[in-house]
């Protein structure tokens, strides 16, 4: 039987589904920002980190008023905490393409930049990986879940790759710039959203079998 | 997979949020009501307004008097000898207690669902249509629409459609009291008063009383008296919690069960009391 | 505490069985009653084989065996015993029944042709039959093989011609007097206030009804001329020649040549004859079909006067009276009321009800009446309206305590959802609670009509009659006539026993009688016991 309060869960998981999607979307913009040196791009990722933090707030407060009003059991628990870690991962998420658009306007101040080592590559995996997690969620597919978790090392190595080139080429001054330096923090930044992402598989983990996959070595 | 994934959704009928549906804010107005049994006190200066087309809780442990109260909104209390009350309460502006109102014709306008079901020995259309019967409508075109029409809202009609004429006393305990909902709404009362309508069901049957009140909140004012607080916040807008003829607050649900600002009220809640 | 060694003989059982000790003397002792009522009331329409008893000082009876007993005064050891034989032929014999010491009897016979009659008057004979005449003349021997035929023909012929007279007095005349009656109390009130019209118009009417009854007894001349009745000659066991007209006989049988299915159908007959026909022979002999009904129209009565009094009474008493001590005391009155002897209600029903209550109806109503014809009181005297009145008066303490236990088991819920949805006080009472707690009332109602059939002191005082010329439903208008005088099956048993002429004669009649009664208010209370289950199966959540 449906019971009417239901109806909020139904909420909170579409809630939930629009962050992701509006976090994904701005890592995309963010990453043809960055790639195109387009600065209203960025602007625009900007504006967009708002939004998402007031639907991280709303969520939690969905979560706050069903936990406190209709006493969930059984899989409707592992929901709601997972929505909350999910949400805060995607707020991150949204963050971090926030600072790499604010990287991506010093970059472009300066002028454009030509090479831009792997980061458009990182960034290509860390939007599929993101788009993964998020379906994952979405379909209540654990097979993709657990594809994010392997995926994860790609960003990794891409992001090594990255700072071994960059001081690689510190040899050759002149070679190197400020802006390689802000590329760098773009390409952290890109592997703190796989991160995010990994975590956010980890919860679709939990929700969907209970098992905590956490900290795993 | 857990079932949430893909919900369908569950209501018959569109129920709007609690703010859209509200209407006069005072629609039924509670003042500095006191109320005695002979010398004992069972309520003390209650002062709290039921907003119209909200599902307002009174909680509280036993002999808090909330039961009491809920009796007083149609003067069931009548009944009892030796009872005195101060105060007063008003029904859209007008005192249930002026003399120029029958009370009668005030326990028409309110219907009252009791803890423990009592349907009459009849079959289940004279139990229906009795309050359409009493107030002398014959025509029995009219009695069997307005039967279909509250055994429907009562989500009872599929289940009894077939056996209109047969016994009420052989549904179940939940049928029993959808159908004495069905009967206290048949005559399109405002206000529908609910003493513990749950206390005597399984949880199934409970749910789909809940369920019925979510649904019937869009038509009507509903006070209900619960000594389970979890059905309190699940099925109200608004919550009082009373404690020994006191009231001790009063405020929408949310504040009540998430942030309350009275002790007493936290330490019921989070069962600590007593 | 242990128990000693194990349950071979139950322990603390001893009231159990105490107890179904109690019960089995208690239903042995209902059970005996019956079995006696039903033995010796049975017998009055068992048609035993009919001995010719030769005894020693040379008479010569033939008769049935009635009775046979130890004689009062023989000693223990030496215990005489006599019997008593039916003989019948009390113009021939003095007396219908004699004793016979059963030590002078010197030896019985039972020859074929004894011949056992029920006549219309002087009772039954047991005779030798020597011929018939029949009513063209001829007379038949009773050797002759055509004998029987030819008599059960002339009986049948004889007993439509009875019929017929019957019907031409009693009905037809009767109704002619009665309107003569009638006619002659108008106009005595019409000369009194000196209307000469009316006087006129009377007169002739009272020509005609003149007439009517002359033309009358002229028929029934005829129908008894007209045919010369046909009659049987026979011998009585002393060899007296004894001539019974056959319009005189009601049942001829040969009691010696029926086999058992013979003697049942001709118990079958007798019972019927018992339950559906009219007394003969100051009520010893005959049926009982007036007393019958007299007992059943006013048990109806009865119950339909107690019910709606009773239940009124007991709704005020319950839903509407002020709590207090005057209530007290009036429920206390009514309780008590239910020990008051039902003779006291009696005198009560006499002196309020035909005295005061009747006497002034009369002079309301039938003041000409009262003036000339005699005085004759209508509803001044005793009759069945109240004789019913006075026994409702008499159960109505049952019926109002039944009524409100029944009321009080309604589940306060019941009463608290019908005012809940706005009905009124009377409303509730009326649509709830009356269905709800009708078992409990029929159960009341049942107890009432138990209580109020068997009594028969204050009928005795208010309107029951040894012998009522007419029934209390007849006929003619109004249909219903509540101020006559009626038979009452209780009042004949008292009758038959006690102030019998013939007290011989009456006692198999007095089984009889008390069998009926009997079956009469169990049925009854069947009927009513049928409609509360119905009652009940439609309102299966009442308690009673």
């Amino acid at each position: 039987m449906q019971r009417f309060f239901h109806d909020e869960l139904r909420q909170l998981r579409d809630d939930l589904i629009l962050m992701g999607e509006r976090s994904l979307d701005m890592t995309r913009l963010v990453l043809r920002a960055v790639e195109n040196g387009d600065d209203s791009l960025a602007l625009q990722v900007r504006g967009m980190d708002d939004r998402v933090d007031e639907l991280e707030k709303r969520v939690d407060r969905e979560i706050m008023r069903y936990l406190t009003l209709f006493g969930p059991m059984g899989s409707d628990v592992r929901l709601l905490l997972a929505a909350r870690d999910i949400g805060h991962d995607l707020e991150r998420i949204a963050d971090e393409a926030s600072v790499i658009a604010k990287r991506a306007m010093v970059i472009s101040e300066r002028g454009p930049l030509k090479d831009l080592l792997h980061v458009p590559a990182e960034g290509i995996i860390a939007c599929e990986v993101l788009r993964l997690a998020i379906d994952s969620f979405i379909e209540g597919d654990l097979a993709k879940a657990r594809l994010v978790l392997t995926r994860d090392a790609e960003i990794d190595a891409l992001n090594r790759k990255n700072y071994e080139e960059l001081f690689g080429k510190a040899g050759d001054a002149a070679k190197v710039s400020a802006s390689h330096v802000e590329l760098i923090f773009i390409s952290k930044a890109l592997e703190r959203i796989g991160d995010h992402s990994k975590n956010i598989a980890e919860q679709v983990i939990f929700l969907l079998s209970g098992e905590d996959v956490r900290h795993a070595r | 997979m857990p079932q949430i994934m893909n919900p369908p959704s569950s209501s018959r009928i569109k129920v709007r949020p609690a703010a859209e549906r509200e209407g006069r804010k005072d629609y039924i107005s509670i003042r500095d009501f006191g109320f005695w049994y002979g010398e004992k006190k069972a309520l003390d200066a209650i002062s709290l307004d039921i907003p119209e087309r909200q599902v307002v809780a009174f909680i509280g442990p036993s002999g808090c008097g909330k039961s009491t109260l809920l009796r007083n909104l149609n003067r069931m209390n009548d009944l009892v000898d030796g009872i005195r009350h101060e105060g007063d309460i008003t029904i859209n502006g007008r005192s249930i207690y002026d003399p120029g109102l029958e009370v009668i014709s005030l326990r028409r306008r309110v219907g009252m669902v009791f803890q423990k079901s009592n349907p009459f020995p009849k079959s289940i259309f004279e139990n229906v249509v009795y309050a359409l019967r009493v107030v002398g409508v014959r025509d029995r075109a009219v009695l069997e629409e307005a039967c279909e029409t509250s055994l429907r809202k009562a989500a009872l009609w599929d289940e009894v459609k077939d056996r209109l004429n047969d016994s009420a006393l052989g549904l179940s305990g939940g049928q029993m009291q959808r159908l004495c909902i069905a009967r206290a709404i048949a005559n399109r009362p405002e206000i529908l008063l609910m003493d513990e309508p749950c206390s005597a069901l399984d949880p199934i049957a409970t749910g789909k009383i809940e369920e019925l009140i979510h649904e019937l909140k869009e038509q009507f004012t509903i006070v209900i008296v619960t000594h389970s607080m979890q059905q309190a916040a699940r099925v109200s807008d608004r919550t009082a919690f009373f404690y020994l003829g006191k009231q001790i607050e009063y405020d929408t649900t949310e504040k009540i069960f998430m942030n309350p600002t009275q002790a007493q009220t936290e330490a019921y809640i989070s069962g600590r009391f007593g | 505490m242990a128990s000693s060694s194990d349950s071979s003989t139950p322990r603390g059982e001893a009231w159990v069985w105490f107890s179904g000790l109690g019960l089995i003397i208690g239903l042995g002792m209902v059970i005996g009653l019956l079995s006696l009522v039903l033995m010796n009331g049975a017998t009055v329409f068992w048609a035993p084989p009919v001995p010719v008893a030769q005894v020693d000082d040379g008479r010569v009876l033939i008769g049935q065996l009635a009775q046979r007993r130890v004689r009062a005064g023989s000693t223990a050891d030496h215990p005489v015993y006599e019997r008593q034989y039916q003989v019948g032929l009390r113009e021939l014999n003095g007396n219908s029944y004699l004793w016979v010491d059963e030590a002078k009897i010197k030896g019985e016979t039972f020859p074929a042709d004894v011949l056992g009659l029920e006549r219309v008057e002087n009772g039954p004979a047991f005779v030798r039959p020597q011929s018939l005449r029949k009513s063209d003349g001829k007379v038949i021997p009773v050797t002759d093989a055509a004998f029987e035929a030819a008599f059960q023909v002339e009986v049948a012929a004889a007993a439509a011609v009875r019929e017929k007279l019957i019907e031409i007095t009693r009905h037809r005349i009767g109704d002619v007097n009665a309107a003569m009656d009638k006619a002659k109390v108008s106009l005595r009130r019409a000369e009194d206030l000196k209307l000469t019209d009316e006087i006129a118009a009377l007169q002739k009417e009272i020509a005609v009804l003149d007439g009517r009854f002359a033309a009358l007894q002229e028929e029934a001349k005829k129908v008894v001329a007209g045919g010369a009745v046909a009659s049987l000659i026979s011998q009585d066991a002393a060899g007296r020649e004894v001539v019974v007209p056959l319009t005189q006989v009601i049942r001829a049988w040969f009691p010696n040549r029926l086999d058992t299915w013979g003697r049942v159908k001709l118990f079958a007959s007798r019972l019927g004859e018992f339950i559906f026909d009219e007394p003969r022979e100051a009520n010893t002999e005959g049926g009982l079909m007036p007393a019958i009904f007299g007992t059943l129209v006013m048990t109806v009565f009865m119950s339909l006067l107690v019910t709606p009094f009773g239940v009124i009474t007991a709704i005020y008493l319950r839903e509407y009276a002020q709590q207090g001590p005057v209530l007290r005391i009036v429920r206390i009155s009514v309780n008590n009321l239910a020990g008051v002897p039902s003779i006291v209600f009696g005198v009560f029903g006499l002196g309020f009800f035909v005295y005061v209550l009747g006497g002034s109806i009369d002079q309301l109503f039938f003041a000409d009446q009262l003036k000339y014809n005699n005085n004759t009181p209508v509803f001044g005297t005793g009759g069945l309206l109240w004789c019913s009145l006075t026994l409702a008066l008499m159960t109505l303490p049952v019926v109002i305590v039944a009524t409100e236990e029944a009321l009080a088991a309604v589940p306060r819920g019941m009463r608290e959802a019908s005012l809940a949805t706005g009905a009124s006080k009377w409303q509730t009472i009326r649509d709830i609670l009356l269905p709800a707690s009708a078992p409990g009332i029929l159960t009341g109602v049942i107890l009432a009509m138990a209580r109020g059939a068997g009594e028969v002191a204050p009928l005795m005082l208010v309107g029951v009659v040894k012998l009522a010329p007419t029934l209390p439903f007849d006929g003619s208008a109004p249909f219903l006539h509540m101020d006559r005088k009626f038979m009452h099956l209780g009042f004949h048993v008292y009758d038959l026993g006690f102030q019998s002429p013939d007290s011989d004669a009456a006692r198999p009649m007095v089984f009889a009688t008390t069998l009926l009664l009997i079956v009469l208010v169990v049925c009854l209370n069947l009927g009513a016991i049928w409609i509360r289950n119905r009652l009940r199966a439609r309102f299966k959540g009442a308690s009673f």
